[in-house]
C-alpha cells in the first residue's frame, strides 16, 4: 500500500468515522457518567441532607461533616483501613516476591505447583472469608484445636473476638487471598526480563545477590509499584472480608471505613451521613487513582 | 551451595503449599464432615466418616438452588451486556481518530480503580430511586458499572497489538468499518474478548456488596449474599455454610484450572483484582 494512499484512507476514515466513533461509545459514556457520575454528584448533595432509609431529606449544610469528625469512629475506621491496607499489602508482596522468585525456577512439577498457589485467588473473597471464620472459631475452631493439640496454647484463643488481635486476624485473611496476585503479576515481570542480561552480569562477576540487586530487582521494578498501588487502594477498601469475619467488631475494632459507611447506612439508617464517610475519603482515592492510571498509560 | 539453594526453594514452596491448601481442604472435609461429628471436643483433621447430610439439607431446606439460579442469570446477562459495550468502545478508543480518547481512555482507567464501596450507597440510592431495588435487573444494570471500565481498559490494550494493516486492507477492499469491526477485528480479538468475557463473569459471580444492599429477599439473592445469610445470630450451621462454599467456589476453580494461562496473561496486561 502507497503511502499517499494511507494517508488519504485514513484522512477519510478520520473525517467519515466521528459519528459512528461517537455512536459506538455511547454506551461506554452512558455507564461511566450515566451510572457512577450522576449517583456520585448526587451522593454529594445528599451529603449535605439529613436523608434517613426511605424518607426525604432537608439541607442542613456540613452537619454530617461536622458529626463525623467529631465521631471517634469515624477517626478509628481511617486508622484501621490505612492500617489494614498497608500491613495486608506489604506482607502481600513480600510473600508474593518469594513466590514468584520459586515460581521461576526450573523445579519439577512446576505447572502443577503454579496451579495450586494460584488457588486462593480464584476462591470467591466470600467464600473464602466464610472459611477462614469457622477455622478461626472458638468453639471446635481447627486453628485453635492445632495449637492446642501441639501444646502452643492452653486455651481456646479468640482470634476475632479479641480486641488486641481482631484486626490482623482479619488481615491474614485478606492477605491469604491475595498473595497470588502479587505472585503472578512479579512473575510476569520476572519472565519479562531479558536472560542476556543476567548471563552479561555473570560474565561480569557478579553473584546471586548482586544479580538480585542490580537486574532483578530494577526489572521488576514497574510492575511492582503498579501491583502495589492497585493493592492499596483495593485493600482499603475490602469490606467483605471485614463484614463477613467480624462486622467491623469487637467494639469498633476491626471498622474500616467501608463497613462504618455500610453501619451508619444500613444499621443506623443515617444515609447522608453514610454519604459523607465516601466524601470524606474520596479527595485521598481520586489522588492515588489519578496518579496511577497516569502511571499505567504511560507504561503502554 | 546448589543443594542449600534447592532445599530453601523447596522449604519455600512446601510451607507455601500447605498455607494456602489447607483452607481449602478444611472447607472440603467440614462440608463432608457427618452431624454427628461436627461438635466433637477435639476435631480431628481427617472426617472420622463421611457423609453427604449438608449437601442433602443444603438442596432440601434452603433456597440455594434459586440462589445458583439468579447468580447465573445475574452474571451471564452482566457479562454479556458489559463485553459488548467494552467491544464498541474500545475498539473507537483504540482504532478511530476522535479527539479526547486518550482523556477518555484515563477516564475509563480511574473508574474501573475507583472503589465499589466508595459507590455503593449512591448505587442504591440510585436503585431504589429507580424502583429496582430487590430485582435482579437491578443486579443486572449495576454490575456493568464496573466490569465495562474494566473490560475496555482491558480489550484497549488487546486491540492495540492487533496490527493496523489488516483493518487498512479491509477498508480498501471496500468493507465499511461496521463490517471490518465484526468480521476482521472481532474474530483476530477472540482470545482477548473470551478472557474479558470469563474474567467478568468471574467478577460477577463473587459480587458482595451491591447484591448485599441491592437485595433483600431470598428469591432474588446471589450466591454470597445468600450463603452470607446462612450465618443467623448465634446459630453457625457450619456444615451447611462449607458445604455451599464448596458448591460456589467449585466452578471458579475448575474454570481457572482449564485456563489458567489465560489468568497470568489478564493479571499482567489489565491487573485483574487481587
Amino acid at each position: 500500500m502507497g503511502q499517499i494512499e494511507t494517508h488519504r484512507l485514513r484522512t477519510r476514515a478520520a473525517f467519515g468515522d466521528t459519528w459512528l466513533a461517537i455512536l459506538l461509545l455511547v454506551p461506554l459514556i452512558v455507564t461511566i457518567f450515566g451510572v457512577i457520575g450522576l449517583p456520585f454528584v448526587n451522593a454529594i448533595l445528599q451529603s449535605f441532607t439529613d436523608k434517613r432509609v426511605g424518607l426525604p431529606g432537608h439541607f442542613v449544610g456540613l452537619l454530617n461533616y461536622r458529626e463525623l469528625v467529631r465521631d471517634p469512629a469515624f477517626w478509628i475506621a481511617v486508622r484501621n483501613s490505612a492500617a489494614y491496607a498497608v500491613v495486608a499489602v506489604a506482607l502481600k508482596l513480600i510473600a508474593g516476591f518469594v513466590m514468584a522468585l520459586v515460581l521461576d525456577k526450573p523445579l519439577p512439577g512446576r505447572p502443577l505447583w503454579r496451579a495450586l498457589i494460584l488457588l486462593p485467588w480464584a476462591i470467591p473473597a466470600l467464600v473464602a472469608a466464610l472459611t477462614w471464620r469457622w477455622m478461626y472459631s472458638d468453639t471446635n475452631g481447627v486453628i485453635n484445636s492445632i495449637l492446642i493439640r501441639l501444646g502452643l496454647i492452653n486455651h481456646p484463643i479468640p482470634w476475632l473476638a479479641a480486641l488486641s488481635i481482631a484486626l490482623i486476624s482479619v488481615i491474614m485473611v485478606n492477605v491469604w487471598k491475595g498473595v497470588p496476585f502479587f505472585t503472578f503479576t512479579l512473575l510476569g515481570g520476572l519472565q519479562s526480563i531479558d536472560r542476556q542480561l543476567y548471563e552479561a552480569a555473570a560474565i561480569d562477576g557478579a553473584t546471586g545477590w548482586q544479580q538480585t540487586r542490580h537486574v532483578t530487582i530494577p526489572g521488576i521494578l514497574p510492575v511492582t509499584l503498579t501491583a502495589t498501588l492497585l493493592s492499596l487502594i483495593w485493600t482499603f477498601n475490602d469490606f467483605q472480608t471485614v463484614f463477613v469475619l467480624t462486622g467491623g467488631g469487637p467494639g469498633h475494632a476491626t471498622t474500616i471505613v467501608a463497613t462504618l459507611t455500610y453501619e451508619y447506612a444500613f444499621w443506623n439508617l443515617e444515609l447522608g451521613k453514610a454519604v459523607a464517610v465516601s466524601v470524606a475519603v474520596a479527595p485521598v482515592f481520586i489522588i492515588g487513582i489519578l496518579a496511577l492510571s497516569q502511571l499505567i498509560s504511560n507504561g503502554d | 551451595m546448589v543443594g542449600y539453594n534447592k532445599v530453601v526453594t523447596w522449604g519455600f514452596l512446601g510451607i507455601a503449599l500447605v498455607i494456602t491448601l489447607f483452607p481449602i481442604y478444611w472447607m472440603l472435609a467440614t462440608s463432608l464432615t457427618p452431624y454427628s461429628a461436627m461438635f466433637n471436643p477435639v476435631p480431628t483433621l481427617i472426617p472420622p466418616s463421611v457423609s453427604v447430610e449438608h449437601y442433602v439439607d443444603l438442596f432440601r431446606n434452603t433456597p440455594f438452588l434459586t440462589f445458583t439460579k439468579n447468580s447465573l442469570i445475574v452474571s451471564t446477562a452482566s457479562m454479556l451486556l458489559s463485553v459488548f459495550i467494552s467491544t464498541l468502545a474500545a475498539y473507537a478508543i483504540t482504532r478511530m481518530r476522535l479527539r479526547g480518547r486518550h482523556a477518555l481512555a484515563t477516564l475509563v482507567m480511574a473508574t474501573y480503580l475507583l472503589p465499589q464501596s466508595m459507590l455503593f450507597i449512591p448505587m442504591y440510592i440510585l436503585v431504589s430511586s429507580l424502583k429496582l431495588a430487590n430485582t435482579l435487573l437491578g443486579l443486572i444494570l449495576t454490575y456493568p458499572t464496573f466490569l465495562v471500565p474494566y473490560g475496555t481498559w482491558m480489550l484497549m490494550s488487546y486491540f492495540k497489538t492487533i496490527p493496523r494493516e489488516i483493518e487498512e486492507a479491509a477498508l480498501i477492499d471496500g468493507c465499511s468499518r461496521w463490517e471490518t469491526l465484526w468480521r476482521i477485528i472481532a474474530p483476530l480479538a477472540a482470545p482477548g474478548i473470551s478472557v474479558v468475557a470469563i474474567f467478568s463473569f468471574t467478577l460477577a459471580w463473587d459480587e458482595f456488596l451491591y447484591a448485599l444492599v441491592v437485595t433483600t429477599s431470598p428469591s432474588v439473592q446471589t450466591l454470597p449474599v445468600g450463603i452470607a445469610g446462612f450465618i443467623v445470630g448465634d446459630i453457625f450451621l457450619w456444615g451447611r455454610i462449607m458445604s455451599a462454599s464448596v458448591l460456589t467456589a467449585m466452578p471458579m476453580v475448575l474454570l481457572y484450572t482449564v485456563v489458567q494461562r489465560w489468568v497470568v496473561y489478564g493479571m499482567t496486561a489489565g491487573s485483574v483484582k487481587g
